[in-house]
């Protein structure tokens, strides 16, 4: 279970968090959704410890994130994958390096085990024979694909997702958005989608919290969302909030 | 007059404050040596890139150096002085200032350059997050295999430099001004001591610990896309440069005067 409470996140004079409180629970899929700016991506990488708060707590797993040793940080850091906005991905190493990368790094494993584990992952995410490509020859939906299947590698707890779908044709959005519902039902891993594509959020999410001005303005299943908030999910969707 | 006072404090305070984080990473990156066989593929990795893809063009320039070094020193001797002192100057000008100093100058741009865009590159693409966030530190991954390689394949590369330029000031000698192998090897002969070997050799480790660490450094704070990369590899470049040349004559004083 992840949990904010009262989280407050400046930088310089421009206050980006005022006061997140959410709970995430386990096992279920959570968008967080608002416009840019308004803190989402920000809210991730508080999560991870990439950033910590001015004021309030990250909880994770019932680790007060802030509060944590380097050590402690990095084997928290192997239960929870991130998919990157731009997936990130090494581009000095081919697609098999990139998605066993942290098997190399955290495990015993044998390379013929690597190799097998990354073949599963790529498979989960529907590619194949991409193996020896470099991130350079592949498109915007494969890239996010193989940031997918590197974030799975290690078999995690939680998967972060940052604008998954943000810069992919609406064909290559649908398909990683029915990726994301997919491998959360399968693998019952706690997601959070981070978007302001507010038909993805509607269409995958078990919840969605919607962010205004640095807090989360509404929260709820999507239909409790579009009855109650309706409004603000449309002002959103105007480009008024 | 206070706009001026001004500018210069805040230049001031800026190289302070730049100062005290390249010692901050420097801390970081030796804190992360205990990890050295756990990042021996990136270590392995980087002497490779650093050292042996720097040899080719250190051992010909260091070829025109010798060269150089060897016409003007004959022009500037005297009938009056032995020809042998050719291979005197040139032996102790190459590994005392010329193989080391100028071929770090070099060395800032090829590599210091390079790891600074890498590393820039990665840090605006998101992939220093993404290693952060797989629970792998970057100062341990990036920094400390960069600056293993530059401290230990430096002064490698440096021997490789001085033996070259020292064939080429040969070569110069003998064929165009007259001076005999038999002198020129006397002229070294005579000046040679191990102090200057060692001399040479500990400004080559600082000069390539100087370079890995700024380029590492200012890779790691690069903001704001392409023209942010472009801005720590000429950075790194202009701080490498000057670090290079000041340390050049704090070591020179300091070595020459107490080793």
């Amino acid at each position: 279970m992840i949990e904010f409470k009262d989280v407050y996140k400046s930088f310089d004079e421009k206050h980006v968090l005022r006061g997140i409180n959410l709970t995430v629970n386990e096992g279920e899929l959570i968008s967080i959704l608002g416009p840019s700016g308004c803190g989402k991506s920000v809210t991730l990488k508080h999560i991870i410890g990439i950033l910590q708060p001015d004021r309030g707590e990250v909880w994770v797993d019932g680790q007060l994130v802030p509060k944590l040793s380097r050590n402690e940080l990095q084997e928290l850091r192997k239960h929870i994958g991130v998919l990157f906005q731009s997936a990130a991905l090494f581009d000095s190493m081919p697609v098999h390096e990139n998605v066993g990368f942290m098997l190399r790094m955290h495990t015993k494993m044998t390379e013929g085990e690597i190799a097998h584990r990354v073949a599963e992952c790529l498979e989960q995410v529907e590619l194949r024979g991409v193996e020896e490509l470099n991130p350079d020859e592949l498109s915007g939906g494969m890239r996010k694909r193989v940031g997918l299947a590197r974030a799975m590698a290690m078999k995690p707890d939680y998967i972060l997702y940052d604008e998954p779908t943000t810069g992919l044709d609406p064909k290559t959005a649908i398909i990683i958005g029915d990726l994301i519902v997919r491998l959360q039902r399968q693998l019952k891993i706690t997601s959070i989608v981070v978007t302001h594509d507010v038909k993805l959020a509607t269409e995958i999410s078990d919840r969605i919290a919607l962010f205004h001005e640095g807090k989360v303005a509404a929260v709820g299943a999507p239909d409790e969302i579009s009855r109650n908030d309706g409004d603000m999910i449309r002002r959103f969707m105007e480009g008024q909030l | 007059m206070t706009k001026i006072i001004l500018f210069y404090g805040r230049i001031g305070a800026n190289f302070f404050v730049h100062f005290y984080r390249v010692c901050a990473y420097l801390g970081a990156a030796v804190g992360q040596l205990r990890y050295m066989h756990f990042y021996r593929r990136q270590i392995i990795e980087q002497m490779y890139r650093l050292g042996l893809g720097s040899l080719p063009l250190i051992m010909g320039l260091s070829m025109f150096t010798g060269l150089a070094t060897t016409i003007q020193t004959a022009y500037q001797i005297s009938s009056y002085i032995p020809k042998y002192i050719v291979g005197s100057i040139v032996f102790q000008s190459e590994m005392l200032e010329l193989g080391p100093t100028l071929m770090a100058l070099v060395l800032a741009g090829r590599v210091g350059a390079g790891i600074a865009s890498e590393i820039g590159t990665m840090k605006v693409s998101e992939q220093v997050d993404a290693l952060t966030s797989m629970g792998v530190d970057p100062v341990g991954y990036l920094v400390m295999p960069r600056l293993v390689a530059g401290v230990t394949m430096f002064p490698i590369i440096i021997i490789f430099a001085v033996t070259v330029a020292v064939a080429g000031g040969h070569y110069a000698a003998t064929t165009m001004m007259g001076v005999s192998t038999a002198d020129f090897v006397r002229g070294m002969k005579e000046v040679f001591r191990f102090k200057d070997v060692w001399v040479g050799l500990i400004k080559a480790t600082v000069y390539g610990g100087i370079i890995t660490l700024l380029g590492s450094y200012l890779g790691m704070e690069t903001e704001q896309g392409a023209k942010g990369v472009g801005m720590a590899a000429t950075a790194t470049v202009v701080a490498s440069s000057s670090f290079i040349l000041i340390m050049d004559y704090v070591l020179t004083r300091t070595l020459l005067k107490f080793y």
